[in-house]
């Protein structure tokens, strides 16, 4: 394969190869059943107690963890399960995972409300509480945007909520938050989603964070009873394993990842074109998610060109003609000079200096480049 | 009871002298397509017959078969030995859950059979009409069709459908042609008529990295095995048109942009085509359905080429060719939303009526020949 800068960690990551060998015991030799109560299903079970073990150590004694295939079918439990009646509140720049539940409940007659957001993709919290009422049973907000990395302080968010009405059951897709920024949960928190292969491990496995004070949960697959009757479905061990290891890994590392990650950022906001490019994401985002638009071109155009260099960024839009614009920042009220132009870089804690310098060199070229094409420029 | 499929051919019988070159290309074809299916090929008089295969290949080799031009309709029929015990079993058995109206017509290609048609019809016909009180017998208009087809070789065939074919001429009956396949609708379709109607496919694609993504690439590969299907294969000529494209954009009015990119690839498709052995350029352009398929456009980007170039659907609806592009299987690829030509090159108000001389006096701001030479150096051919 070729020599690649990857940079569009907030699609996914590569997979870490220390937490492949370390779970690999668990296709080749421990692959039983855990449900089987012969002593190596038992053991294989126990494993799987231990992995919840050290994710409630990450993220508090006061959540139960339940595993899922990904971060979306997290979120679409947690929407599920507790969106029935009264009124349900969430964000203009929530994932598609929390989006298209809250959008498929609204056409099926439910109160849906979408809180209005600032222009880099954070919710506006006065319009979220505006939309909280004593009918409010399920809110959910995203905790870092997946295109911006707007944080989202969901502590804060949750706590006011609740002052508003204590029955609320507050969600929050943590996918792009999770082993990445340095936080705690509150206990105003009752559900928290993640996804394994955005951290290093692999794709199939999530989990959802349930508060223990929440009851009523409600599956979305039936079966054999799985995970207390929450999921059915044989447990994905492997998975579960190379993802208990990455999360490990990533906590040890989380500030100082964090740090040197932001000061990528840096560098690379210090040194853009900026007669060309506006930035999207603002100063105390997370520096894992950059989004930029090279104003009046096309975003995928730019991406496609800085793959002939070798570098491999994320696009906030498509040369097509349909959904041709991304939903959040579209909401966020960019104009379509800005939106056609929105690209995404996403690093992971492996990235370093040398890369970005080699992205900052090609991206402010390529751009220009561009632009002297499609605008005739000499 | 064994299961045969009877393959009957369409115009063949129109070819006088030349009617053996006709089936041997057919059957060919027959041949190769179903290479991979353990079964036994017989030609008998006028139709093939597929049998000895397993009962599970049925629908695989009717599958297949349906993407085969030249051939006119199918039958699955039950092959059983011919006694009047054995027939008359089968017949009932075939008939077992029908309803309405039906009539049973005998052929009896073994005169040796005792039993003349007419009565071997009715002595069938009243033995389904006491198993099955649902049904009655109309000689005229039947909702069922029972055919008896006493064979020389000691078996019958019994059956009651036919499945239409895709019609035609045999694959490789009609010479060579480029098709100018773009991601869209109408290209497809335009290749699959002509494979329908004999011609070998080879097909032209111009890509604009990376004003376009290798989605759309991808897009037209998928197409391109679709067509493949009907015409025995087909090779996919990619060529990067990134470099002409930006030229145009430089050097020519925007709106005359499309005109200009046309008279290019057509100029391209003529070269390639003669390389491969084509005779002609085939187009999806149906007259005046956008700017670029008017009279007058067509004129300016015909008069780049001396081979005919055959645009099977200048006369059809849109609706018409999307009525085809879902009976092949081609519309929903189609539809997918990744461009073959990024929007930043595609004008506001394109000319619609543009005039040769113009077209003409324009173009020499550009070096043609050498974009041309530049473009054909980036030439990608993948076999579907």
């Amino acid at each position: 394969m070729k020599n690649i800068i990857y940079l569009d960690n907030g699609a996914t990551t590569k997979p870490d190869i220390k937490a492949i060998e370390y779970a690999s015991a668990f296709i080749t030799d421990n692959y039983f059943n855990p449900s089987a109560t012969y002593h190596e299903g038992i053991q294989v079970a126990n494993e799987l107690k231990s992995a919840k073990e050290t994710f409630k150590k990450v993220i508090g004694n006061n959540f139960e963890i339940l595993f899922t295939s990904c971060g979306t079918e997290s979120d679409n439990t947690a929407v599920f399960s507790y969106s029935k009646r009264g009124n349900i509140v969430t964000t203009l720049a929530e994932h598609s995972a929390i989006h298209a539940p809250f959008t498929h409940l609204k056409n099926q007659g439910l109160d849906v409300r979408f809180a209005k957001i600032n222009e880099d993709g954070s919710v506006n919290i006065d319009s979220l509480l505006s939309l909280i009422d004593k009918n409010t049973t399920f809110v959910s907000v995203i905790h870092v945007n997946n295109e911006t990395g707007a944080i989202n302080d969901i502590n804060k968010i949750a706590k006011l909520i609740k002052q508003i009405n204590p029955s609320v059951i507050f969600h929050s897709d943590g996918v792009q938050a999770f082993m990445k920024i340095p936080y705690a949960l509150s206990n105003d928190i009752d559900l928290y989603s993640v996804s394994a292969h955005k951290i290093n491990a692999l794709k199939g496995t999530g989990a959802l964070f349930i508060n223990k004070r929440i009851k009523n949960l409600k599956p979305l697959i039936l079966g054999g009873g799985q995970e207390n009757g929450l999921r059915s479905g044989t447990e994905n061990v492997y998975g579960i394993k190379v993802f208990e290891y990455a999360t490990k890994k990533h906590y040890e590392t989380l500030v100082s990842d964090y740090n040197k990650v932001k000061q990528l950022k840096q560098l690379l906001l210090s040194n853009l074109n900026y007669d060309i490019f506006k930035v999207i994401s603002s100063n105390n985002a997370s520096p894992y998610v950059i989004s930029l638009s090279a104003v009046g071109l096309k975003g995928e155009v730019l991406m496609h060109s800085l793959e002939e260099d070798g570098i491999i960024i994320g696009t906030g839009s498509a040369c097509s003609s349909k959904n041709r614009h991304s939903r959040a920042l579209k909401e966020a009220g960019h104009d379509e000079n800005v939106l056609d132009g929105v690209i995404r870089i996403s690093f992971s804690y492996e990235s370093t200096e040398e890369e970005v310098k080699y992205l900052i060199e090609k991206l402010n070229l390529r751009a220009e480049n561009l632009k002297r094409t499609i605008y005739k420029l000499q | 009871m064994k299961k045969v499929l009877i393959i009957r051919w369409c115009e063949i019988h129109l070819k006088g002298k030349n009617r053996n070159y006709f089936e041997k290309l057919l059957e060919d074809n027959i041949r190769h397509s179903i290479k991979e299916i353990p079964c036994k090929f017989v030609k008998i008089q006028g139709r093939y017959l597929l049998r000895d295969f397993d009962e599970f290949n049925e629908d695989v080799l009717i599958q297949k078969l349906l993407k085969i031009s030249g051939i006119h309709t199918i039958s699955v029929a039950n092959s059983v030995p011919s006694t009047m015990e054995d027939i008359s079993n089968i017949a009932v058995e075939i008939c077992k859950y029908k309803k309405g109206t039906f009539k049973v017509e005998t052929n009896r290609a073994d005169k040796k059979f005792p039993i003349h048609s007419t009565d071997c019809s009715r002595e069938i016909g009243a033995k389904i009409l006491s198993s099955n009180h649902d049904l009655t017998v109309d000689v005229h208009h039947p909702e069922t069709i029972v055919n008896i087809d006493i064979r020389e070789s000691g078996r019958t065939l019994v059956f009651t459908d036919f499945i239409k074919g895709m019609g035609g001429m045999p694959t490789g009956s009609a010479g060579k042609g480029i098709l100018m396949l773009s991601g869209g609708i109408d290209s497809p379709v335009a290749g699959y008529m002509i494979a329908k109607r004999g011609m070998r496919l080879e097909a032209i694609h111009f890509h604009s990295y990376p004003y376009t993504g290798e989605l759309a690439k991808e897009k037209v590969i998928t197409l391109g095995k679709m067509i493949g299907e009907y015409s025995n294969g087909l090779t996919l000529h990619i060529v990067k048109f990134t470099e002409i494209q930006e030229a145009i954009h430089e050097k020519c009015p925007e709106e005359y942009m499309i005109t200009m990119m046309r008279r290019f690839m057509m100029r391209i498709a003529e070269i390639i085509a003669k390389n491969v052995g084509a005779q002609t350029i085939i187009t999806g352009e149906s007259l005046g359905q956008v700017a670029s398929q008017t009279i007058e456009s067509i004129t300016s980007s015909n008069s780049v080429v001396k081979m005919p170039v055959l645009r099977p659907l200048i006369a059809f609806d849109k609706l018409d060719i999307i009525e085809i592009s879902e009976k092949i299987g081609t519309f929903e690829t189609s539809i997918l939303p990744y461009e073959d030509c990024c929007t930043v090159f595609l004008p506001k108000y394109p000319i619609i009526k543009p005039k040769l001389e113009n077209v003409e006096k324009i173009e020499k701001a550009l070096d043609v020949d050498v974009l041309i030479a530049k473009a054909l150096e980036n030439v990608e051919t993948i076999k579907l």
